[in-house]
């Protein structure tokens, strides 16, 4: 990881300040970390700008961790989303084997959990930044 | 009004109303094959087969309209087609009996309309019998014995059937609420557990890192210190949730009544539903002293503020608030969500009928669970529309305040002034 050109861009959004805390911890190591406490927040910032991976929450205040993914879709974007929920629904369930770039991670989750689903997510990123790279 | 049957229900029901159908045909064909009237009377006949049938099938496929005006529709049909073109016989009553025992079976109704309906159509079954004793009963069958005998046979199957209806009423209800207060505390339990699957999520994390850093060196680093004291938030953090709900659900182990503030289980609920209520602020005028079960006074104001943050978050209500009053005897809580409950529902809420109803959505989810413990209290409920949603207010009975303390005085308290 030390030898790439560039950092990812991770989004983190949830709405609870002791998850944000823990995750930023985590992925600390990762590089460029941004946090926003809502989905409505993180659609907005995709308006704007690209993510190379978004860990959301699925239940917040203003918009869920599924709309930011449909915001996804609908836009024909390439940023995977890891969505960490308390409760794996079985449409969660279905979505998640349907799109590649949708996966989940059960509430309570362990740091080796998170890394392994952000190692996996991020392998575009790191293959197209290794192409760029040579 | 009416409450839907089963599916199966109706199943079981269609399949011995046909057979009963039939059982009759076979039984009245031979009487009637060659005479003038055996044309019109398999036409006619045919004809309430067709529509008790169609009727049914529209109660299993639940189209609305066509169930609601039905049962009436079926009732009345059936009871002519008893009464039209019959050869009364000694027992006919045992005719009669095969609808009306198997009626509340099929459709439910309320106590009062089932009355009526029945009593009505009892006295036109045996004013028809009466009058059309020279015209179908068998010549030589005729008695007073067997008039008696046909009055009081209508009169007792009328009455088992309005009874059983009743009790078959009440068992539905019963169901009913007890399926309501399972859903009631497995949406608590839910959203209890959901909070605490996210609570523990960071201290996993930090012990996780923690270990893994231990490894490397044999002392502190300034990363392991941090660490420490964000594990050490979170695990205190977990450890006042746990405290507060254990105050919320102690009671249900001892069952036992207490002295209680309304102020500190609103605290307590704040704490433990905190990812329900989130950013909604919940404002408390006065308070009340209740000696009394606490899981009921619980039972009741975490389905009120849980409920009315629900509707507050579903309509995404700008600056959303909760305000709890208290005065005197009065326990009020009111949202301003701008939700409305339609007349023929807050009738139904504020009424005595034991009837229940589906427009229980939006504020009105979890009413018959408050109405039960506020009932089990021995207080008074009453739902009613104000000008920024809708507001609960509970009159307590008097012999359940506290005399020792001083309850908070507030003027010409209103749902209405307080939004």
């Amino acid at each position: 990881m030390n030898n790439k050109t560039h950092t990812p861009k991770i989004l983190i959004v949830d709405d609870d300040q002791s998850i944000i805390r823990a995750l930023l911890m985590t992925l600390s190591r990762y590089g460029e970390i941004e946090a926003v406490n809502s989905g409505n927040k993180a659609i907005e910032l995709l308006k704007g700008q690209s993510y190379d991976l978004i860990l959301s929450d699925q239940e917040m205040v203003d918009g869920t961790g599924i709309d930011i993914f449909n915001y996804i879709r609908d836009h024909n974007l390439k940023t995977p989303l890891i969505l960490i929920t308390a409760f794996i629904s079985e449409e969660l369930l279905t979505l998640s084997i349907k799109s590649k770039l949708f996966t989940m991670i059960e509430k309570p989750f362990t740091n080796i959990q998170i890394i392994n689903e952000v190692d996996v997510a991020l392998i575009p990123f790191f293959k197209k930044d290794s192409i760029s790279s040579n | 009004m009416f409450e839907k049957v089963t599916k199966s229900e109706i199943g079981w029901t269609l399949s011995t109303f046909l057979f009963i159908t039939l059982a009759m045909l076979a039984k009245e064909f031979p009487l009637l094959h060659g005479t003038a009237n055996f044309i019109p009377y398999i036409l006619g006949k045919t004809l309430a087969i067709f529509f008790q049938v169609t009727g049914l099938i529209a109660g299993l496929l639940e189209i609305n309209l066509f169930y609601a005006i039905f049962p009436y529709f079926f009732y009345f049909l059936t009871i002519s087609y008893l009464m039209h073109g019959q050869v009364f016989q000694p027992n006919y009553w045992l005719g009669y009996m095969e609808f009306v025992m198997i009626y509340p079976f099929i459709f439910y109704m309320s106590r009062v309309r089932l009355g009526i309906l029945m009593t009505l159509s009892f006295l036109a079954f045996n004013l028809v019998f009466y009058l059309s004793v020279d015209n179908f009963i068998n010549k030589g069958s005729y008695s007073k014995e067997f008039y008696y005998d046909a009055v009081v046979g209508t009169a007792v199957c009328t009455y088992i059937s309005f009874v059983a209806s009743g009790v078959l009423m009440a068992e539905k209800i019963r169901r009913f609420n007890l399926y309501q207060r399972f859903i009631d505390l497995g949406k608590n339990m839910s959203s209890i557990a959901h909070d605490i699957k996210g609570m523990i999520s960071g201290p996993t994390t930090y012990v996780d890192m923690l270990s893994e850093l231990s490894r490397s060196s044999n002392h502190f680093t300034e990363k392991e210190i941090q660490l420490i004291t964000y594990l050490n938030e979170d695990v205190y953090a977990v450890r006042d949730f746990v405290l507060e709900m254990n105050n919320l659900v102690s009671s249900q182990i001892t069952n036992q009544e207490t002295l209680i503030s309304i102020s500190a289980i609103v605290k307590s609920i704040k704490k433990v539903f905190k990812s329900k209520i989130r950013d909604i602020n919940i404002v408390q005028i006065g308070d009340l002293s209740l000696f009394v079960k606490v899981d009921y006074i619980n039972r009741i104001l975490i389905n009120a503020i849980v409920n009315s943050s629900e509707v507050l978050h579903k309509n995404r209500t700008q600056n959303a608030k909760i305000t709890i009053y208290c005065e005197d005897n009065l326990l009020g809580v009111a949202d301003n969500s701008g939700e409305k409950l339609d007349d023929k529902t807050l009738k139904i809420i504020n009424g005595a009928s034991s009837m229940f109803t589906n427009k229980q959505g939006g504020s009105g989810l979890g009413i018959m669970i408050i109405r039960d413990y506020v009932e089990m209290i021995g207080g008074k409920m009453k739902y009613s529309n104000q000008i920024h949603g809708v507001s609960m207010e509970i009159k307590f009975p008097r012999k359940i305040l506290s005399p020792e303390i001083n309850r908070t005085k507030t003027e010409n308290l209103s749902p209405s002034k307080i939004q």
